[in-house]
């Protein structure tokens, strides 16, 4: 499924945290005595990430795959995801996790039955779980 | 009461039902099933409730693979070792099938880990207190560099462990307990739960990959389902037969996986890791992956019992509830309870071969057909029904809306990567084995005042040590012999 585009997000994406890993940490505390302290992995794991990403960046790419022709659906869902805490604090748990069920059925070209069927599912186990295991909806 | 009796009976079969359900739901974990489930036990006599123990825990580590199958989501860590092949099986021939490879190898690894906690329960004590924070770290660095070595790219191994134990690193340090990358965010201070991360990696970026990718995948999968229409057969049979192919892998498998699970710390999740690892390494079949972790981590929940029972040391989050149970019922787990409480420890061994034997295989072949049902869902409502679960299971971890927010993230991060050909399993691998390696590590030096030597001072860690070298330097040459054969081969052609 790897293609170009999507394996250099994925090494821009590791070259970013290593980057991050680095500048982040060196804000940390060293032990007694100079020895490195929580900064040191840290630090390892920045500098093998941000060889990595560097090395898959300026490599010849792998395998292309035809133009992406779902694009829209996936960025919005991408721009949805993230206001699950949001909708949570104004619809409650149930509500909210039935609506990402139907948005993300709807999203995949479902029925509009089938994705309140998918919906409806989800709010009737959501609502067992809140009754009896005692999440707190 | 002895084992026999229809209440400890009950107990055992009621546990495994409900181990089944809490392992097939991704978020819902075997940990959080005993949690839960304390209360109730507590009100049961000893070997009751160590029945239901051993019923909730085996069924839900099989269990585990039921969510793999359906949806490639696994629904507990011990699973999410071998989702890819599980789920690729379900697909080409039926769940029916990979659901029999899951329940027979989970069952021959339970019994087979049963016969090392009955007979060589005393090597093995002997073994574990010769591990120290220098031969764990070694025997998790054999653990990354075989995952590394297992994917078909080395660079995007490392890469994908290396985000994983970065996000390992997230709240405090595992050695000094000093807050790392929190950006001031208490939610963030305990670091990032594990189960969420695995709910977004597997879950939901498998929800945005059918988003991206469209529905055709569907349709191809029905023609497969509606060729295979015997679930008898596959379960059973089919499955019999490929056990029995492999009958010495999976020996090998459920004794590293007994070996592993024994240690305290490392448990079910690391001993699937490690041998389906092995398999991938030997370039092996998917089943024969399967059956690797499989039965290795049925074996290692059977290995974590031993420094349970014998020493009253916990060798994972499932024992330490249950030495939790032992004490408030007023039992002492150690050395004294084999001479004291010998019937409840022949309850034990009676319970673990009754759950390996009967429980597994019959709640199994349930499971396989509610799966058969379920996967004939059309995949747009299912897909959509498991991003509402998942959205129900990040939250129902620690009823935290923070965690909604890091399954998003997590669960993008997942898309991208997975698109990328980057493996997923290794982040999640890397977030659990990132903050192990590293405490290891730094309890090591802090110990030695920083004497590298010292990880080369003790014959297992020496051993350990060469081990781990041995890997770099075998599969560096496999594939540098592999690259040169391509090479030469078009020219031969010309």
């Amino acid at each position: 499924m790897e293609n170009a585009p999507w394996e250099r997000l994925g090494a821009g994406l590791a070259l970013a945290l290593g980057l991050a890993a680095l500048g982040l940490s060196q804000g940390l505390p060293r032990l007694e005595g100079g020895y490195p302290g929580p900064s040191l992995f840290p630090q390892i794991l920045g500098a093998i990430l941000t060889a990595s990403g560097l090395t898959l960046l300026v490599r010849k790419s792998g395998t292309r795959t035809p133009a992406p022709t779902r694009l829209t659906p996936l960025l919005g869902m991408g721009a949805f995801l993230p206001l699950a805490p949001w909708f949570l604090g104004y619809l409650g748990l149930i509500p909210t996790a039935a609506l990402y069920a139907v948005v993300a059925a709807l999203l995949l070209r479902s029925q509009w039955w089938e994705a309140l069927g998918a919906g409806l599912f989800v709010a009737i186990f959501a609502h067992l779980l809140v009754h009896f295991l005692g999440v707190q909806g | 009461m002895s084992l026999l009796s229809p209440e400890t009976l009950l107990a055992l079969l009621m546990g495994s039902l409900y181990g089944i359900i809490f392992g097939s739901i991704p978020g819902l974990t075997v940990t959080l099933a005993l949690s839960l489930a304390l209360p109730v036990l507590l009100f049961l006599g000893p070997e009751t409730a160590v029945a239901a123990v051993i019923g909730i825990s085996a069924a839900a580590i099989f269990a585990g693979d039921i969510g793999s199958v359906i949806a490639r989501v696994p629904g507990t860590p011990a699973s999410a070792a071998y989702t890819e092949e599980i789920h690729d099986i379900a697909q080409e021939r039926s769940p029916g099938y990979a659901l029999g490879i899951a329940a027979l190898g989970s069952a021959i690894g339970s019994l087979i880990g049963l016969g090392f906690l009955v007979i060589g329960s005393f090597a093995l004590v002997w073994l574990a207190k010769q591990f120290s924070s220098f031969e764990y770290f070694w025997l998790i660095l054999l653990g990354i560099v075989s995952g590394i070595f297992a994917v078909p790219s080395m660079l995007k191994g490392i890469v994908a462990f290396g985000i994983g134990m970065l996000l390992g690193t997230i709240g405090y340090d595992p050695a000094l307990g000093y807050p790392r990358f929190t950006f001031g965010l208490p939610a963030l201070l305990g670091g990032l739960d594990f189960i969420v991360a695995l709910i977004a990696f597997f879950g939901v970026s498998e929800v945005l990959w059918h988003i991206y990718q469209g529905h055709h995948h569907q349709e191809q999968r029905l023609r497969q389902f509606s060729r295979r229409p015997s679930l008898l057969k596959d379960f059973y049979v089919e499955s019999a037969r490929l056990c029995w192919k492999a009958r010495f892998s999976i020996l090998r498998s459920a004794t590293i996986g007994t070996l592993v699970g024994f240690l305290p710390g490392a448990g079910s999740d690391l001993a699937a890791w490690i041998n389906s690892n092995l398999m991938r390494l030997r370039k092996c079949a998917k089943e024969d992956v399967v059956l690797a972790g499989t039965s290795s981590n049925n074996a290692a929940v059977a290995g974590a019992w031993i420094p349970a029972m014998a020493l009253g040391l916990p060798g994972d989050t499932l024992t330490a509830i249950l030495l939790g149970l032992f004490l408030a019922l007023g039992i002492t787990p150690g050395p004294d309870l084999f001479q004291r409480y010998g019937q409840l420890v022949i309850s034990v061994y009676m319970a673990f071969s009754l759950a390996s034997v009967v429980i597994i295989p019959l709640g199994g072949y349930f499971a396989a057909a509610l799966a058969s049902v379920v996967t004939r869902i059309p995949v747009q409502p299912l897909m959509g029904a498991v991003l509402g679960l998942c959205i129900l299971g990040a939250y129902a971890v620690n009823n935290n809306p923070f965690d909604l927010m890091v399954l998003s993230v997590l669960g993008l991060f997942g898309f991208l990567l997975r698109q990328g050909g980057f493996p997923i399993g290794l982040v999640v691998l890397g977030m659990v084995l990132g903050p192990l390696l590293e405490r290891n590590f730094m309890v090591s030096m802090i110990k030695t005042h920083w004497d590298l030597t010292s990880f080369f001072d003790r014959p297992v860690a020496i051993i350990l040590a060469l081990a781990t070298l041995g890997l770099i330097l075998g599969m560096l040459w496999a594939r540098y012999k592999m690259r040169v054969r391509v090479r030469v081969g078009p020219a031969q052609e010309e």
